[in-house]
């Protein structure tokens, strides 16, 4: 798959594994791999980004006597994941078109 | 390799990368392995499975460029993101705060050297002629004081030259903001 599609849909996938549950780096990926490819290098920017575009929020807390840093989705976080939805039906029709 | 191993070597490979926040980093990927060994994996198997130092300093690299070319506005399709209206308005504040600050480097870098060049000529002559105490103070103030003022001129200009960029961009991401409020 192209790079920069690639790069955007990873930024969906992350999203969406922490839509209805805030979660940590591990368990990402253990939950994305299955349906993209996604190495633990490749995680990080991407988190990175997302915070930066306040897309996601970060906090720590404490499990097993150390600290692990959990990710929440913000409001305009759920807002990209809505909006993705409305460029999907777009996508298909692009599809449709490509594949005809 | 075990874990302190690893996030030794790490560190060292993003030393020579200066824009990633190695701290941030290598807490990153001391989490993974130590929540990957609390999910029963072999400390030593997850991180041959992280690939090489090498690698991953490249792909966390890679990304670097990318956000700095988002940041610099390098990408084409990025360098439409703000719309024309945001450009006018953002593009005249910056030249104008431009033209202020530079006037401002302008005057003090043409007075320091004018402060300078004036009290080492008559610092010279005064030397050739007759000593006196109280213009050799003066002077040598005022050959200290151009001095001063020059590099003041140029740390403006640096100024300029360095933060403008960043600063611009800074300037159209506030205007697009004010004008979705407004709007």
């Amino acid at each position: 798959m192209d790079i920069q599609l690639k790069k955007g849909f990873l930024e969906l996938l992350v999203l969406a594994s922490i839509k209805n549950q805030d979660s940590y780096g591990y368990k990402m990926i253990q939950d994305i791999s299955p349906i993209m490819e996604l190495s633990e290098s490749t995680l990080y920017p991407i988190l990175k980004r997302l915070d930066e575009q306040q897309l996601v929020q970060t906090y720590t807390t404490e499990y097993n006597s150390r600290l692990r840093k959990y990710y929440k989705i913000t409001a305009a976080g759920k807002l990209k994941l809505i909006e993705s939805a409305q460029d999907f039906k777009e996508i298909q029709k692009i599809y449709a078109y490509i594949l005809q | 390799m075990n874990k302190y191993e690893f996030l030794y070597k790490l560190g060292n490979a993003l030393n020579q990368q200066k824009r990633t926040d190695q701290k941030e980093i290598l807490g990153y990927y001391e989490e993974l392995i130590q929540d990957a060994i609390d999910s029963g994996q072999g400390e030593e198997q997850f991180i041959a499975k992280l690939g090489s130092i090498d690698k991953i300093a490249r792909t966390l690299s890679k990304d670097e460029t990318f956000v700095e070319q988002v940041k610099t506005k390098q990408n084409f399709q990025l360098q439409m993101v703000f719309s024309t209206t945001v450009k006018i308005i953002g593009y005249f504040i910056f030249f104008t705060v431009v033209i202020v600050v530079g006037s401002i480097g302008i005057s003090f870098l043409g007075s320091g050297i004018s402060m300078f060049v004036f009290a080492a000529i008559r610092l010279s002559m005064m030397i050739a002629q007759t000593f006196d105490l109280y213009n050799l103070m003066m002077f040598v103030g005022l050959l200290i004081l151009g001095s001063g003022t020059v590099l003041f001129g140029i740390a403006i200009f640096k100024w300029l030259i360095i933060e403008s960029r960043p600063r611009l961009e800074k300037l159209l991401e506030m205007v697009q903001e004010a004008i979705k409020k407004v709007g």
